[in-house]
Order: structure tokens, then C-alpha cells, then sequence
């Protein structure tokens, strides 16, 4: 049959597109986790339970990362000079920064006054892995997935 | 972040050193007393409990929105041991950030005082005139009081605007005999930092409501407007790298306890 290979071909694109595939990297991301390190001491987050972490990338080159802290990030290790059992990061605060972003070799560059954050696609562009260290010193860490 | 919507009301009296919920006004108030006093007793060693809620908004030089921070938070502030400052009795004030860590590396935000019924602040160094938070004897409603008149250029008006029977803020706490006192705070003054700066050019300008309640204190602040804006010059390398810091605020806080 001369048809069968085109419709072979038809039914690979379409399950290539449904699997998750980026042709670019503008849209909406956002992510479950969070890791915090300073010095050699790390904490992970699990952002999702406790607000949300979002970063839209315009097709302008404009982005929006949104951090929002809906229910009290409560440590009970002993971490950053902090005794055990504190908050390290209260509710409610949102926080959203604002700003051009930039494609440098395989890193991308968001960038504002309030300093910078990069942003490294994974080889298949799937997966965003940002990072950026706050007022604190503290570098953050969190892998982004499109948002659905 | 070291957002500190609740104690910029502290500071803003300090360093001078309506959107309201509207209360039931009542200027023949029979209880009400007319010493300024009464109506922000300073105690040795006292716990005060507040909740924010705010926003800041950062800006570049451009004057577009760079970053915005909200918080919806509890705060806590104290009031420590009399001690002497400039040669004058006063009491430190100390914040608490929302995650419990003393605001200002564990320092005073701000020293407050009670003299002869008059109510006067001093800014965290102590190293200023004092201001007059809350004159001896109130003046009428309507009247003015300049807080802090050494400190000019610095511009600072205290107006009380209200005295009522009772008000509620809003937490939902009603409290008796409450005294709204609207204060302006305008600063072009600039700040010589320490290493190879130039001087910069600063500003601050702040726009508050504050409600004092008879016995008990500071019951709420709105903060309607607040803006800083501070341009400095760093000689670094051989070039002079210029630094903006703009941020605009708005917010309320409420006394919880």
C-alpha cells in the first residue's frame, strides 16, 4: 500500500507533539520543588504544597516569575543559623519580578535590578533548571515543567 | 525580604525625628483625655502584636515596575528597658520580622520617650533631635504640629484629624476614645555612604494614618503612600557606575493584642 508509510509518518508527528515536545521555549512553566542551599547546608521545599512557583517567557522577551508562599515553610532541622522548628519562609508573601530575558548559548539570562536569574533548558527543552541566589546569600534551585 | 510594613509607622514618626475604616465621631467624648500621653503609654518591657498586610513595588530608572512584593503577615514589636540616651530616658523599639528574627541585626528600629506627658521619638541611632510624636497637650481637631521642627529640611506635619468615641480597626478590635493622626513626611536630605561614593541625592516622601487609642496605644497605621527614591554614584575602575533604588509602598497594619 503507498499510503501506509505517509500515514506512519502522520501518526509519528502527532505522537511527537503529544509527547511533551517544545519547538520553543516561550510559554508558561512552573515547578514543584525548590532547593535552597547556603555554605554547605541545602533544604528542599516542596514548593507545590505550600504556594506555587511560575515563570512565563514571552515570545517579546519580556518574563513574569511569580514565588508565592500560601502556608508557612516551617523547618524542623536546624539550618542557615536558625534553631530548629522555625519558619524560614512566612505567608503570605508573594513576590513577582519583572523583566527582559536573553538567550546566551544554552543558558538563558533573566534580568532586572533586583539581580539575576538563569535558566538552563534540559537537552530536549522539556524542563527548565533555574537558579538564583536571593538578598540572603541563599542560592535557589528549581527544575520547571510546562505548565498545563 | 525584609518587608517592615508594621514598623514603618514607628519609623516614619522617628525619623522625623483614607483609606481608613471609619469610626463613630464624637469630638464630647467625656472620657477622652487631653495629654498626649495617655494615648501611647511606652511600658518597660512590653510584647505588641500586629498583623501587616502591603505591597512594594521596585522601579527602574524608567520608572517601570521591576519587582512587587505582598505580604499578609503577623509582626511582632517590643518595647525594652528604659535606658538613656542624648541625656533623655528613653525606650528601645524593637521589630521582629515575620519569621521571628529581630529586624535591624537585633538593633532598636527607633527609641521612644514620655516626657511631662509629651510623647517624642529618636530615629535608631539616637543621634537626633527628638520628635514629637504626640504633643503634651492634643491640639483641636484640625490642628497641626510640625514633630520635628530642628529637623529641617526634612518637612514633617501631624495633623489630628479625628478624635472618636470609639473605633474599630481592622482586625475587628474596638477600642474606646481614638485619636487619628495624619502625618506627611517629606526628605530630599541626602546620605553620605562610607567607601568611594559621591554623596547621593535621596528622597523619601510618606503619607500615614495613625490611631491611637486612650490607655492602650497604637491600635492601627495606614500607610497610604510611601516612595523612596535614592540615586548614588560608585568610582569603581575608572568609571562611575550610577545605582537607582526606587520603591513606592502602600499598606496597613492592626494591633492584635
Amino acid at each position: 500500500m503507498v499510503l501506509k508509510p505517509y500515514f506512519t509518518l502522520a501518526a509519528l508527528l502527532v505522537a511527537s507533539c503529544a509527547n511533551n515536545h517544545r519547538n520553543t521555549l516561550a510559554g508558561d512553566w512552573s515547578g514543584d520543588n525548590v532547593t535552597i542551599t547556603k555554605g554547605s547546608e541545602s533544604i528542599s521545599v516542596p514548593i507545590g504544597k505550600h504556594g506555587y512557583l511560575d515563570l512565563s517567557l514571552n515570545a517579546d522577551s519580556s518574563y513574569t516569575l511569580s514565588l508565592a508562599i500560601l502556608k508557612d515553610v516551617r523547618v524542623e532541622k536546624q539550618i542557615f543559623g536558625m534553631t530548629a522548628n522555625r519558619v524560614l519562609i512566612p505567608a503570605v508573601y508573594k513576590s513577582t519580578r519583572y523583566g527582559k530575558w536573553a538567550r546566551a548559548d544554552s543558558v538563558f539570562e533573566l534580568s532586572s535590578q533586583e539581580g539575576r536569574i538563569f535558566v538552563r533548558p534540559s537537552a530536549d527543552d522539556a524542563e527548565l533548571n533555574l537558579n538564583f541566589t536571593d538578598a540572603d546569600g541563599r542560592k535557589w534551585l528549581a527544575s520547571l515543567e510546562p505548565k498545563e | 525580604m525584609k518587608l517592615t510594613f508594621a514598623f514603618i509607622a514607628f519609623l516614619l514618626f522617628a525619623s522625623c525625628t483614607n483609606n481608613t475604616t471609619p469610626g463613630t465621631n464624637n469630638n464630647s467624648n467625656s472620657s477622652s483625655s487631653q495629654f498626649g500621653a495617655d494615648y501611647l503609654p511606652i511600658t518597660d518591657n512590653t510584647v505588641l502584636k500586629g498583623h501587616a498586610t502591603g505591597s512594594v513595588s521596585y522601579l527602574d530608572t524608567n520608572g517601570n515596575v521591576t519587582r512587587t512584593d505582598e505580604v499578609d503577615q503577623d509582626y511582632t514589636a517590643s518595647i525594652g528597658f528604659v535606658e538613656t540616651k542624648n541625656g533623655q530616658s528613653v525606650h528601645p523599639i524593637y521589630a521582629f520580622d515575620a519569621d521571628g528574627g529581630k529586624s535591624n541585626n537585633g538593633n532598636p528600629i527607633a527609641f521612644a520617650g514620655t516626657l511631662d506627658s509629651e510623647v517624642f521619638g529618636l530615629n535608631k541611632f539616637a543621634n537626633t533631635a527628638a520628635a514629637t510624636i504626640l504633643p503634651r497637650v492634643l491640639p483641636a481637631v484640625g490642628q497641626s504640629w510640625t514633630p520635628a521642627a530642628a529637623a529641617l529640611p526634612i518637612l514633617c506635619t501631624a495633623t489630628l484629624t479625628q478624635h472618636l468615641a470609639n473605633y474599630t480597626n481592622k482586625g475587628g478590635t474596638s477600642y474606646n476614645d481614638v485619636i487619628d493622626v495624619h502625618a506627611t513626611y517629606f526628605d530630599t536630605a541626602g546620605t553620605q555612604l562610607f567607601g568611594h561614593y559621591q554623596p547621593p541625592s535621596t528622597k523619601y516622601t510618606a503619607d500615614a494614618d495613625f490611631y491611637f487609642a486612650n490607655s492602650v496605644g497604637l491600635v492601627e497605621a495606614d500607610v497610604n503612600s510611601y516612595e523612596f527614591l535614592q540615586s548614588s554614584y560608585d568610582y569603581y575602575n575608572g568609571n562611575y557606575n550610577v545605582t537607582v533604588q526606587h520603591k513606592k509602598a502602600t499598606g496597613t497594619m492592626w494591633r492584635k493584642n
